[in-house]
């Protein structure tokens, strides 16, 4: 089923837009408000644009490298979105969408070098890591692309591996517990940024579904922290002109630098906590949840 | 009956014994036998004026239920028939000829993705939904196409209550800005005033309502309004 819009929705956003006012009481050049969450265990991440919800969970394994390629890992990535997202998706048939969302970020990052293979390989020609990365759409309320490439770098981030060490030709994976993971190593990260255009050459940042069901085309910048543009993507939609164009890619540096400094914030939060968390753990001499269990195995004894 | 009203009611419990009341029940209430259970959570309503019992909660999914009013987009058009979204599972069907006045030679000029307010007059769950821009005394009574302005999506519970008699925001939001405003039972609900920037705010209030407390609602609209003022000069 396609969601329809109304030709009363249409005219306004359009007129509205005209004079530079959107439907949310937003600004052209504002992004809604950015949520990010972290789950459990290291990798875990729920990111919030708006009402746009991403989910991005990390899994690592150890598997044997390609023969051509002997000391480089992979990452794999891998896109799924929910029935419940959105109605216009159509669980029986695949979803263009699932495949372009997913490669436009693992394009943006391995082309910009901004992660390495070669990095994850423990012994060269046998044993090398394999970094799963998959992308969960939970809500859909327009711009996919730019939660999700946030949740990504989010996760990367702060997704933690157990410790290796290599002797000779032996490798002795340390579990987590015995030894603190180390992160990937992660040279910059580059988000993505959507520009929505819309009639007399004017463009809006991050649009909303409703935004997006008009629109007459979008265009989309992978920038890092340093300013440098890590790829561009337009998908089909108008024509832009030159100064158009550079008129976005400033606006997109600008935006791009202040949600790596949010996601590094939250990172280093999330961090805190969990360090704090321990050493009470290890003050206690057991965990919070191992208290909790304790209780309810005295409460069913009571019973 | 009586004692659950405005009382939060989860799957299973028991409203009460149906006996000889003559009441009907709506979404989220199920007869079996002799009495009325209750099939979703959320907090029991009952209206005295319509003699109805119903279940409201924050869902956004709309069933289609008898006598609701709601809005609909036009998505097809046949000879003398609409296929009309509003929200349901399936599309509603809208009979050219059930408007005011409508007769062979004249039907209402409609589009597709034209807005209309009408009447649920067959929901059944077996069936596609009907629906008429008529009154039931066959008068359009502000049943029809609506023309011009915003229609915003909400949770049903919000559109229950912006309908109720004692809603304050609606209230509030005309003591400042002159609008107009028709509320479908489908989490639908269109507004329209003089300007783009007043329905804007209009919109927002309404969405935010749910978030803020009461007494905030007021500073909320005299805020926006101001700064649509700034942004204007």
């Amino acid at each position: 089923m396609k969601e329809v819009i109304s030709k009363n929705e249409k005219d306004f956003i359009l007129s509205s837009i005209d004079k530079y006012t959107r439907i949310d009481g937003r600004s052209i050049t504002d992004m809604r408000s950015i949520k990010i969450e972290f789950g459990k265990s290291f990798g875990l991440v729920e990111v919030q644009l708006g009402k746009t919800r991403v989910y991005t969970s990390i899994t690592c394994d150890i598997v044997e490298p390609k023969p051509e390629r002997p000391n480089e890992g992979f990452y794999v990535f891998n896109t799924d979105i929910s029935p419940m997202s959105s109605v216009s998706v159509d669980p029986n048939r695949g979803n263009p969408l699932e495949n372009e969302l997913g490669r436009i970020i693992e394009k943006g990052l391995k082309e910009s070098r901004a992660i390495d293979t070669e990095s994850l390989c423990i012994i060269s020609g046998s044993k090398v890591w394999s970094i799963k990365i998959s992308i969960h759409i939970l809500d859909d309320c327009g711009n996919l692309l730019d939660c999700a490439s946030i949740s990504v770098i989010a996760a990367l981030l702060h997704f933690r591996k157990p410790d290796v060490t290599v002797i000779g030709n032996e490798a002795t994976i340390h579990p987590i517990d015995e030894r603190e993971p180390v992160p990937l190593s992660i040279h910059h990260t580059p988000i993505s940024i959507t520009f929505g255009f819309f009639p007399n050459e004017i463009m809006i940042v991050d649009p909303d579904n409703k935004e997006e069901s008009v629109m007459d085309g979008k265009l989309s910048f992978l920038v890092n922290i340093h300013k440098e543009i890590c790829g561009v993507s337009k998908g089909g939609g108008t024509s832009t002109s030159v100064h158009q164009v550079l008129k976005c890619s400033k606006i997109a540096v600008i935006k791009a630098a202040e949600i790596t400094l949010q996601i590094k914030e939250s990172i280093i939060n999330d961090i805190k906590t969990r360090q704090s968390s321990i050493n009470n753990n290890k003050r206690n001499g057991s965990g919070f949840r191992n208290n909790n269990s304790k209780n309810l195995e005295m409460v069913e004894h009571n019973k | 009956m009586d004692k659950l009203v405005d009382e939060f009611v989860v799957p299973g419990d028991v409203i009460g014994k149906i006996g000889d009341l003559k009441v009907r029940i709506g979404p989220g209430l199920l007869q079996s036998k002799e009495t009325v259970v209750a099939t979703k959570a959320g907090v029991l309503r009952y209206s005295k004026f319509h003699k109805f019992y119903w279940i409201e909660n924050e869902q956004k999914r709309y069933v289609p239920q008898v006598e609701d009013m709601v809005i609909g987009t036009i998505v097809e058009k046949h000879a003398e028939s609409f296929k009309v979204d509003i929200g349901s599972s399936c599309n509603a069907l809208l009979s050219a000829y059930s408007f005011e006045g409508a007769t062979k030679s004249n039907k209402p000029l409609l589009n597709i993705g034209n807005l209309v307010y009408a009447r649920v007059t067959v929901a059944n769950r077996d069936m596609e939904p009907e629906i008429v821009c008529l009154s039931q005394k066959q008068k359009a009574e502000g049943f029809g196409q609506l023309i011009g302005g915003y229609m915003l999506n909400c949770s049903l519970g919000l559109s229950h209550y912006l309908l109720s008699e004692d809603c304050y925001i609606l209230q509030v939001l005309g003591k400042h800005i002159p609008y107009e405003i028709a509320v479908g039972v489908n989490g639908r609900v269109w507004v329209n005033s003089g300007s783009n920037i007043n329905t804007i705010i209009i919109s927002n209030t309404i969405i935010n309502s749910q978030f803020i407390q009461e007494d905030q609602i007021e500073p909320f609209i005299l805020k926006a309004l101001e700064t649509a003022k700034e942004q204007n000069q």
